[in-house]
């Protein structure tokens, strides 16, 4: 049976029938073939929502799922099956070095497949791949590598991401008594690009990272620290969204977090935060007037903050949070109003992309 | 497409003994067409079951052929082997007047019997069935790697491609070559 015999749009059924799986093993025949295949769906793969890396450093095992858009969304949690599984990447101790080539093997069952690889062409391997999604599914796919040790503590070592172009990262850390040196995690950091998504679970004392680290330019961070009291993670936030989960917090700190943002001083990408204080809590009961809340009356209805957060990942990859709240504060430099609302020992804080006049039109 | 707006019958009418005491519609006698492949092997197909074509019911669509005329004109498909051309019949009547299923078992599961199918039904404008034929192909390769794949479709290799680009360049080079001598030859 000769492919090309066939006419361009008995290829183009054909090539219509096959899953993402089998498409990217084509795409390795030729590169007459890797053509045909983005000429074909060049319209189906602009449904494809993301591709996913999702790195397992315990089992040095790399599962990369696509999400294709035509499939119905389930943003609480994507389903992450074997049929969503474009490829594995698997180190392999045994497997020879020499000169490079990609080792395809399919599943057992048949599901997708198989990439065996060497430690030392680990880099240069994810790099040939990523290369080949980019140009087969094109650059405007939302590319991840997702890293998460969050719940399984295993021993501390700072994750060794490639470097792969357009990928957004989100990393999840035990920081525990196993880390032996901070400037570790610094290094870490700053030799990797903006991270989309960085949660850390603090369970030692640590030092304040480097103010500039590139730590804080995060899009959204998740501190947990319910055993330790650990550094102001906020001050030096310079991203969109945030949650703190702390065993004690400084009033000052809170004061001067709402404060710095009223003045425009700093926290000007912020969208959402999240302060919440276990222990030591009673200032909370005060602090709306210490922080110069304004107040609306309680007979009306305040409009409904909404965001779309990453905050409860892994567990969940986006959540929809709402926010209705008698109490705001404006920004001194734009007049922009962020709701807040203290509730179960938490700060909540809602930046609007609204003035206070345009806010309060809002209030019925 | 009814026979009656075609005008072509199999038979003529039947007489009726009575005279019906329903309502009910007099059965069309269906029309019947004839085609043959490569082999000349003639088959007789309903004009119901040829519907699946798009090529040939546009063909017999405005053909006004009566039974005799159908029988002593079929339908030549020199480029389909009779073998195939027997598949393809065997599936239109088959799924005559029945909406089509998600799947279809039964195709050939040979690699060169598939291909010449595909090609059979495509060239016929069969819609439903190459759409069965295409899904069966695709599953030819699923799960394989691509040196299997390469093997199975017969993919050539890089280096072949350049290589045949590059033959084809030349002897296109040779023949405009060739046409300008022949032009200038002709000016003298």
């Amino acid at each position: 049976m000769i492919l090309s015999k066939y006419p361009f749009v008995v290829q183009k059924e054909i090539l219509h029938n096959m899953k993402y799986s089998d498409l990217f093993m084509l795409s390795f025949v030729s590169k007459d073939l890797n053509e045909l295949i983005k000429s074909c769906h060049k319209k189906t793969f602009k449904s494809i929502r993301s591709i996913e890396y999702v790195n397992d450093r315990a089992k040095n095992t790399c599962a990369v799922y696509i999400f294709d858009g035509r499939k119905p969304k389930n943003s609480e949690k994507p389903s992450k099956l074997d049929d969503d599984m474009i490829v594995r990447l698997v180190e392999q101790d045994d497997s020879k070095s020499g000169s490079f080539q990609f080792n395809f093997r399919v599943s057992d069952d048949y599901k997708y497949p198989v990439v065996f690889y060497d430690h030392s062409d680990k880099e240069c391997v994810f790099q040939s791949i990523h290369n080949h999604f980019l140009d087969l599914f094109g650059n405007s796919i939302e590319y991840t590598w997702k890293e998460s040790l969050w719940m399984e503590s295993q021993g501390f070592s700072t994750p060794v991401i490639p470097n792969l172009k357009n990928v957004s990262l989100r990393v999840a850390m035990d920081l525990d008594e196993l880390v032996g040196d901070f400037s570790e995690l610094e290094d870490f950091f700053s030799s990797s690009s903006v991270f989309k998504t960085i949660h850390l679970a603090v369970r030692r004392d640590m030092e304040s990272l480097n103010p500039e680290s590139k730590f804080y330019q995060a899009e959204s961070i998740r501190i947990r620290m319910h055993l330790v009291d650990g550094p102001d993670f906020l001050r030096h936030f310079r991203g969109r969204h945030i949650g703190l989960d702390c065993r004690r917090y400084e009033e000052s700190n809170l004061l001067d977090f709402v404060n710095r943002w009223k003045s425009g001083e700093a926290f000007q990408n912020l969208e959402y935060a999240q302060i919440k204080i276990m222990n030591d809590n009673q200032f909370l009961n005060r602090i709306l007037e210490e922080i110069g809340a304004n107040f609306i009356d309680a007979n009306r209805q305040p409009p409904t903050y909404t965001v779309l957060h990453n905050l409860s990942w892994p567990d969940r990859n986006v959540t929809e949070f709402e926010l209705t709240s008698h109490t705001y504060v404006v920004r001194a430099t734009d007049n922009r109003v962020a709701s807040v609302q203290i509730v179960d020992h938490k700060l909540i804080f809602g930046v609007w992309n609204k003035t206070e006049e345009e806010f309060l039109k809002m209030v019925e | 497409m009814s026979s009656t707006e075609q005008g072509t019958s199999s038979a003529a009418p039947a007489e009726p003994t009575t005279a019906p005491e329903s309502a009910a519609a007099p059965e069309v006698p269906e029309s019947f067409y004839y085609v043959h492949g490569k082999d000349k092997v003639v088959h007789k197909v309903s004009a119901g079951a040829l519907q699946h074509s798009a090529l040939i019911h546009g063909m017999i669509s405005n053909l006004g052929y009566t039974e005799e005329q159908a029988k002593a004109n079929p339908f030549p498909f020199e480029n389909i082997d009779g073998d195939i051309l027997q598949m393809v019949v065997d599936w239109c009547n088959q799924h005559k007047g029945k909406p089509t299923p998600p799947e279809d078992t039964n195709l050939p599961k040979q690699k060169e019997k598939l291909f010449d199918l595909v090609l059979a039904v495509n060239y016929l404008e069969i819609k439903e069935l190459l759409t069965y034929c295409c899904k069966q192909v695709a599953m030819m390769v699923k799960g394989k790697s691509p040196e299997e794949i390469r093997e199975i479709w017969m993919i050539p290799t890089d280096a072949e491609d350049e290589a045949a680009e590059k033959e084809a360049k030349k002897r296109a080079g040779k023949e405009a070559a060739g046409e300008t001598a022949a032009a200038a030859g002709d000016a003298k």
